[in-house]
């Protein structure tokens, strides 16, 4: 089910009402969250329930044996390592099979051996990266001793398959959200409507921005060749506002619907397009994958606690696991390693947490050198993202050489202005609270403490929303 | 939480309000279904000819250059099974109809049924407002909202037409579509020719039975009337007719012809008629003013004279 769609729009009140209403009592209440959440998965496809709830049981069940085995280190490690073998093994196959297999028909035929592969044309379930990750860093956690071990079986199954974040994140660890299925949750009046208002956010990016950068993007990718540099580049400044709205927006309204159910999930975009250098982007952007990696990755890699070239190399490893990570393409691990390339040289100069704090904090308008330093930052990005977009490394490469040709200086235009309007809007409301954990949240000071007003900003944008919306285009992380 | 649901409804009301109203509004806007059911309902007795199908007739021919009293209830995509729900209901309301013209395109028989396809929702236009009773769509699916791009093109057609003045939303009075105006044909003609034919074919050997039944029923009608019917195949640029499936495209016209033989009905093919010319043509398989100014002409010399 998608969230811009009129069945989500009927599911969710309905859903609401009966969580609060109806199912009362803690375990019926997180019954029918599970419940509400397999129809949720189950209305994009049936088939693939069996694979979220096998990846559920494994974890659950590591969770509970490793605890058992908790005076035998060998045997916790054995049930762990085999955990999130299994887990690793089904996301491979759906992933990555066809991928290999090829590729590695590609290498065999350039080496001379005459080779065929028959597509098993698999159907990637979607949120597969996302829920696994998920139940891995439960069990991973478990074995650390970080969590207890849950026997709370459907409270465990309503942690893993929790609709509002089960298809696009964000990846929720263990540690947050198990805890909150296991008590009882409290409705509260301001958490509610602070949902609702980032629900109304997220819609607005996804529905208005990055909906209508994708045509802008699709078209000029579809004719790139014959477009100028300039509108390339555009393209790519486009794609980045389709990526950010899309995602950014799903986040906000997962973390919106969250609310409304009591339960409150992590922040996972902290605006990172006012990022001033590609350290901090990667502190901003897709918070709960950077930090899963971290966690789960880096650190036991050794993290930044050994000689500089191992922690070169553990950054190169996360970098490319997590292109790897976005899908079976080679775009997405040379997009990995070109961020890896971008990230190293502030590693090795120590400047790689030189901008932790908001940027221009308690002022209204950044500075010139940071101004220069937020352009710079995205102008890299941007040509990330086209790499990330471009369908094959050779066109991505061809889209690059025409973006650096002659027929950049043309200035030209010609599709998305209307768009830009509204990407202008945003990143105005973004800006005025970049140290808030969403565009929308005003807390009420100067003359928003008028409720009226609030009201009249809400229509407005919802209006906005309707006037403007394009409804076909599909969430771009669902692929994931 | 009283206090919260209390403020939801107060906040939903007057936006509930608002997009009722716009549904409304967006039901009332001008199109072409409401205007042609409602003209052949008030002037149905001053009708001769009726003109079914396709966009390939909507666009491509003009009841203004056909000497009988002509009108044109062809729509954009609108297929065989509605070209008959139509007729039928319009026969008890055009006593002195005295022909149809119905165009056979490439398509006719092999396209999918138009609720198995992906403008189903076009549908809802023939429920609402050409009287049909449909049973496929679910209610969320009839609502005008649910088709965004229309339902903001229609809200814009109905305040152009209540504040601006505006009256010519894409067709005449007649029923022609009058939006092909010129040629659009480029250099990019072999690529639109390749995309446009896989549109067209979207699985070789494959002819629905819905089809077939709709073209019999639709001569049969002709027949039990007295009314003669013309299946007509309109011009097509080379290109298209060219690379067109030999199967497919045998099929539908040994097809027409046998069904033109059991209900005396003719068959007039102009898909590759060599007095059209890229000029004609608005794209690859359909024709501008000019083109069907044309071929409306020489329809109604082969057709009346």
């Amino acid at each position: 089910m998608l969230f811009n769609s009129i069945e989500f729009l009927v599911f969710l009140p309905i859903v609401f009402i009966l969580y609060w209403f109806v199912f009362k009592q803690l375990k019926i209440q997180n019954l029918f969250l599970v419940i509400a959440s397999y129809i949720f998965y189950g209305w994009w496809s049936k088939e693939f329930l069996i694979l979220i709830a096998i990846t559920t049981l494994l974890s659950y069940v590591s969770g509970i044996l490793i605890d058992k085995f908790k005076n035998n280190k060998t045997q916790q490690q054995f049930v762990n390592a085999t955990n999130i073998i299994l887990n690793l093994a089904i996301l491979g196959y759906c992933k990555y099979c066809n991928f290999f297999g090829g590729s590695f028909v590609q290498l065999l035929n350039f080496i001379g051996f005459k080779a065929d592969w028959v597509t098993i044309n698999i159907i990637l379930p979607v949120g597969i990266s996302f829920y696994t990750f998920q139940a891995l860093s439960y069990s991973i956690d478990v074995y650390r001793g970080k969590i207890k071990p849950t026997r709370d079986i459907v409270a465990f199954f309503a942690y893993i398959s929790f609709f509002p974040q089960l298809v696009a994140g964000p990846i929720e660890r263990a540690t947050n959200l198990l805890p909150q299925m296991l008590k009882r949750r409290q409705f509260d009046y301001y958490s509610a409507v602070d949902g609702c208002r980032q629900i109304l956010w997220g819609f607005f990016k996804k529905m208005v921005i990055a909906d209508n950068c994708a045509v802008a993007v699709d078209t000029i990718w579809n004719n790139y060749q014959s477009e100028s540099g300039f509108t390339l580049f555009m393209g790519g400044v486009f794609f980045a506002f389709q990526i950010y709205g899309d995602f950014s927006g799903y986040s906000d309204i997962a973390i919106g619907c969250a609310k409304l159910f009591g339960i409150s999930l992590k922040q996972n975009f902290n605006f990172p397009y006012f990022s001033r250098d590609i350290a901090e982007f990667w502190r901003r952007w897709h918070i709960s994958l950077t930090t899963w990696f971290k966690d789960y990755v880096y650190i036991p890699m050794g993290g930044n606690r050994c000689s500089m070239q191992r922690v070169l190399f553990n950054t190169i490893v996360i970098f490319l696991i997590s292109g790897i990570w976005h899908g079976a393409n080679w775009t997405f691990i040379i997009w990995g390693l070109y961020n890896a390339t971008l990230f190293i040289p502030l590693l090795i100069l120590r400047k790689n947490r030189k901008n932790i704090d908001v940027v221009a904090k308690n002022k209204f308008l950044p500075t010139l050198r940071e101004t220069s330093q937020i352009l710079i930052t995205f102008v890299f990005v941007v040509f990330g993202w086209i790499i990330f977009r471009a369908p094959s490394i050779q066109m991505g490469i061809n889209y690059i050489e025409r973006v650096f040709s002659n027929s950049f200086f043309s200035f030209e235009m010609p599709y998305g202005k209307s768009v830009a309007i509204g990407i202008i809007f945003m990143l105005i409301v973004e800006w005025f609270n970049r140290d808030r954990s969403y565009g929308l949240q005003f807390n009420n000071y100067g003359i928003l403490k008028y409720s009226a007003l609030r009201w009249i900003i809400y229509y407005s944008i919802i209006i906005a929303t309707i006037l403007f919306m394009n409804i076909n285009q599909r969430f771009i992380y669902f692929q994931f | 939480m009283k206090k919260f649901i209390l403020k939801l409804i107060i906040f939903l009301l007057p936006l509930s309000v608002g997009l009722a109203g716009l549904e409304y509004i967006a039901f009332k806007s001008p199109n072409s279904y409401r205007y042609k059911d409602e003209y052949v309902m008030q002037h149905g007795d001053s009708i001769k000819t009726l003109i079914l199908g396709s966009s390939h007739s909507f666009y491509g021919i003009n009841p203004n250059f056909l000497e009988n009293s002509s009108f044109n209830v062809a729509n954009v995509s609108q297929d065989l099974k509605f070209d008959c729900y139509l007729l039928e209901r319009y026969l008890k309301k055009c006593p002195n109809l005295q022909y149809v013209i119905l165009p056979i395109s490439y398509f006719s028989l092999s396209s999918p049924p138009l609720d198995n396809g992906e403008e189903k929702f076009r549908i809802k236009f023939y429920e609402k407002y050409m009287g049909y009773n449909d049973t496929t769509m679910n209610i969320f699916e009839k609502l005008e909202i649910y088709d965004i791009p229309i339902f903001q093109e229609k809200i814009s057609n109905y305040f152009k037409y209540k504040f601006c003045d505006v009256k010519d939303f894409g067709f005449d009075s007649l029923g022609w579509a009058t939006g092909y105006v010129f040629s659009k044909i480029d250099d990019n003609i072999e690529n639109d020719a390749i995309k446009t034919i896989k549109r067209h074919t979207p699985q070789v050997g494959v002819f629905y039975v819905e089809n077939i039944l709709s073209l019999n029923k639709i001569a049969e009608l002709c027949k039990n009337n007295n009314i003669k019917l013309y299946f007509i195949t309109t011009p097509t640029l080379c290109e298209y007719h060219e690379r067109l499936n030999s199967d497919v495209w045998n099929y539908t016209t040994s097809t027409v012809n046998e069904v033109c033989i059991k209900y005396n009905a003719s068959y007039y093919n102009y898909i590759d008629d060599d007095r059209f010319h890229s000029d004609d043509f608005f794209d690859i398989d359909h024709l501008c003013w000019q083109g069907t100014e044309k071929f409306s002409k020489i329809l109604n010399d082969d057709i009346f004279n």
